[in-house]
């Protein structure tokens, strides 16, 4: 029984650890992605920015990215180093199955220290991988509104593009943090904000994203919830609004408009986005707010991602006391309705 | 105005409050635990601190625990830090500013006091001022 505790102690944090990382090299990717514009960028306008910028600030822009690629890099020899280990692990592990030592007892003691092992594993892993990443990203998001401030016209187009790509990734990160923790507590009234700040900063995320699929996203908003200022966690709202318009535009026909509604009744702030699409199935309407689940469309229809968005946005929106109803006609339309409790602070 | 702002990545993301300057703050900066403490201790009075959660103690630590995570290391050495000048300054508003997402960390930084909670990624410094302005003002 020891033997098999030592075991798994060994391998379940490295198949937690495999997983995150599954999910975060897929946003490495994005981060690669923005790298190579970021080059683009400098590449293109470089001798403009020379006569208008500090030299400082290439050298600093040049080390912000040596900086990245150097712990992608670190990052993908780890999940290397990870799977083998996982490998021979996996094989020690299945010996001593085969030896037949595990009983009912046993196994509930192993799924318990699978549950202490998970939670503190999971912590760690996801705050050390924010760190790395994160913060060079935060770096980078300060230069280029340094640079965006000192360009005109195409060219601070480019850069502003890059600053919404930056912010989709972070997001994107976030939404992988918190999916790797059981999100469980209630949200918090971290910051005191206009509900108009946080549709319209969603907004402009998303929009060119919508506008590329030719499915632009149609406002409707009434005219007091754009002043109506609440207190409450903007990030964890940001999010779930983020994957909600994420998904309406991923699955909408091209050349169909999507509409996000707003309301706002008795502490209930109500979003409300609708888009024409290949919609789903009755058949799936019990699966698609699970873990990893992508639709039975999606594949056929080319559709990426990692199937976390509606999970999390579910999650999340449980954190606010409240919750998510969906109606839906396959092959033509879906209607997503987020409903949470929101403060109305008192000053 | 004094803000101070306890960041061990400061370097880093300095530009972060440097729009703060322009509105007549003078920003000291702490970049570990130790730091932080000697200006706890010092007749300086703030009018914000800024705090990041994971920071390096400052002290010297053996050479067996560099092998290990800073996490591990030092631990979220910002609570503790919060409150201590909470407990100190009562009425000085503190702001957290870090990567980290845990909720029941959230919870631990709101009932110590902690006003305003900004996660590390895509702040805007010119966003970020204005709300920070707004509390220095209050």
């Amino acid at each position: 029984m020891d033997e098999i505790l030592k075991i798994l102690k060994d391998w379940l944090p490295l198949l937690n650890t495999l997983g995150i990382i599954a999910i975060l090299l897929h946003y490495i990717k994005k981060l690669r992605g923005i790298h190579q514009e970021t080059t683009k960028l400098q590449d293109e306008h470089i001798a403009f920015l020379k006569s208008q910028t500090p030299a400082f600030m290439f050298e600093q822009l040049q080390a912000i990215k040596s900086s990245a690629e150097e712990k992608i890099n670190n990052l993908e020899n780890e999940k290397a180093e990870i799977e083998k280990k996982l490998i021979d692990a996996e094989i020690r592990f299945q010996e001593e199955l085969k030896k037949g030592k595990l009983s009912p007892e046993n196994l509930s003691n192993i799924y318990k220290a699978k549950e202490e092992i998970e939670t503190s594993s999971r912590s760690e892993f996801a705050a050390r991988i924010a760190h790395e990443i994160l913060l060079p990203i935060q770096s980078m998001a300060i230069k280029i509104e340094h640079l965006s401030s000192k360009l005109e016209g195409s060219d601070r187009a480019i850069v502003n593009d890059l600053q919404r790509e930056l912010k989709r990734t972070v997001l994107s990160i976030q939404s992988a943090q918190l999916s790797s923790f059981q999100v469980q507590d209630k949200a918090f009234g971290l910051r005191r904000f206009k509900v108009n700040k946080l549709i319209m900063d969603t907004y402009n995320i998303v929009a060119d994203l919508a506008n590329n699929n030719k499915s632009p996203i149609k406002l409707n908003i009434e005219n007091d919830i754009k002043e109506l200022i609440i207190n409450s966690d903007y990030e964890k709202l940001q999010i779930i609004l983020y994957n909600i318009l994420s998904n309406a535009i991923k699955y909408s026909y091209s050349g169909k408009d999507i509409i996000l509604n707003v309301f706002y009744k008795n502490s209930e702030l109500i979003f409300e986005v609708v888009n024409i699409g290949i919609g789903i199935d009755s058949t799936e309407k019990d699966l698609i707010f699970s873990k990893g689940y992508r639709g039975a469309l999606s594949s056929e229809r080319q559709r990426t991602g990692a199937g976390m968005g509606l999970y999390l946005a579910s999650n999340l929106t449980r954190s606010f006391d409240g919750n998510i109803k969906f109606e839906s006609k396959i092959i033509e339309n879906s209607a997503f309705q987020v409903i949470v409790i929101v403060k109305i602070p008192i000053k | 105005m004094n803000v101070l702002w306890i960041e061990d990545d400061i370097n880093r993301i300095r530009g972060l409050l440097n729009p703060l300057k322009k509105h007549g703050v003078k920003l000291y900066e702490a970049t570990n635990y130790k730091q932080a403490i000697e200006f706890l201790n010092s007749e300086l009075e703030f009018k914000l601190v800024v705090v990041d959660l994971i920071i390096p103690r400052g002290v010297d630590y053996s050479v067996e625990d560099l092998s290990i995570s800073d996490l591990k290391i030092h631990g979220f050495l910002g609570i503790e830090i919060c409150k201590l000048f909470k407990e100190k300054y009562p009425n000085t508003p503190i702001v957290v500013i870090s990567v980290v997402i845990d909720d029941k960390i959230y919870n631990e930084l709101l009932n110590i006091g902690v006003v305003k909670i900004f996660r590390k990624g895509s702040l805007i410094p010119s966003e970020l001022k204005d709300e920070l302005i707004e509390l220095i003002n209050d």
